[in-house]
């Protein structure tokens, strides 16, 4: 459920990324993500489907590219692929690892078309407070998920 | 014409900045923030009572209580330790902004510890950072002990482990090694503490590593 408000603070990022560049229509949005960001893709472009309707992202799509868990061990140095969730490093024991990547949701790149520059300012606040979850906000789900016209294909 | 621009920012970032911002001055102020989380029905209401009591008024406590619906918690809370209710409307978690205007109502106090019972859910709590100095995961022996694997960022996300009800152990098939093993594959460097609100076993070990908390992370 809480995709709605993560993809909400998506938007409202995007739209002041390229309100701060020059404006634009927002063709693309692409986003990494993997096992421990937290977010279910399906989800995301769903919410996606619903709030990019208004404003300069109205016919973007929404790339999601799913990448593997991947963490650092602190004592060897090396890296490894946590199987199963397992933090503990396969190389030499240690129980001190951080994660690299498959554990956060990036905001990898934006493609605009900057020969339709709208008015951007419109889409800031739609979108509000990047990050603050209104109730209100989540009572649109309702009826928002008949027009999925939202890509697939990432 | 199109153009690339390049982000590769997190999503969270701003939402971490305010987060931090948050934690350092509540650390300045001498306050630790503790972030509750577990499933409904684990014990986060019962532990802090059982907190408040065993402290008595060696030390300043508050909670900012997290519910979808109803002031319950708050109610069974409020003759052991001053609460504000904070509820989401329907929202599976806390977020920051809501805590930060919980805190509003408080800010001319000075508390030693400020605790966050987050909304039951070990799914959506564990993404949001809401200012913490220490998020702890609790883990009920009626729930099962293979619970740490099959929600693993609640327990990745988190410092302490505390399972709670260890009194019901000897009528429940969880095994409490086999808990804290499961959590340890996820976050090796997890604390972790059992203990039984019903009969305060355990509940000594969890205020004084509280207190070390406190020490350790705050400006006193």
């Amino acid at each position: 459920m809480h995709e709605f408000s993560l993809t909400r603070s998506l938007c409202a990022q995007v739209a002041e990324i390229v309100r701060a560049d020059g404006g634009g229509t927002v063709r693309e949005i692409r986003v990494r993500c993997g096992p421990l960001s937290g977010v279910e893709p399906l989800l995301m472009r769903e919410a996606f489907a619903i709030l990019r309707r208004e404003g300069p992202m109205a016919e973007a799509e929404l790339r999601i590219i799913e990448e593997g868990l991947s963490a650092r061990c602190d004592g060897c140095g090396r890296t490894f692929e946590p199987e199963n969730f397992c933090f503990v490093c396969p190389h030499c024991g240690s129980p001190k690892t951080t994660a690299v990547s498959g554990d956060a949701v990036v905001i990898e790149s934006v493609v605009v078309d900057s020969a339709e520059a709208d008015d951007p300012s419109e889409a800031v606040d739609l979108f509000g407070d990047p990050g603050d979850i209104e109730t209100a906000g989540i009572q649109h789900t309702g009826g928002g998920r008949r027009e999925s016209r939202d890509d697939d294909r990432a | 014409m199109n153009r690339v621009m390049t982000i590769e920012r997190e999503l969270s970032a701003e939402t971490r900045y305010r987060a931090e911002e948050f934690r350092r001055m509540m650390a300045g102020k001498g306050t630790l923030v503790v972030n509750l989380l577990s499933s409904p029905g684990s014990g986060k209401t019962t532990l802090l009572a059982e907190t408040a009591k065993h402290w008595g008024d060696r030390f300043r406590c508050g909670v900012l209580v997290g519910d979808i619906a109803t002031d319950r918690d708050a109610q069974r809370l409020s003759p052991f330790v001053p609460v504000i209710q904070l509820t989401t409307g329907g929202a599976c978690h806390l977020s920051l902004s809501l805590v930060q205007r919980g805190w509003q109502q408080w800010e001319e106090r000075c508390l030693d510890f400020l605790f966050i019972e987050n909304v039951g859910n070990l799914v959506c709590p564990s993404s949001h950072d809401l200012g913490e100095h220490i998020r702890v995961v609790l883990l009920a022996t009626t729930e099962g002990d293979d619970k740490p694997g099959k929600y693993p960022k609640a327990f990745r996300t988190s410092d302490c482990l505390v399972v709670t009800k260890t009194d019901l152990l000897p009528y429940l098939p969880f095994d409490p090694v086999t808990a804290s093993a499961d959590a340890r594959r996820v976050r090796p460097d997890i604390e972790v503490i059992s203990l039984s609100a019903v009969n305060d076993d355990g509940v000594p070990r969890w205020c004084e590593y509280l207190e070390q908390q406190r020490q350790r992370s705050v400006t006193i």
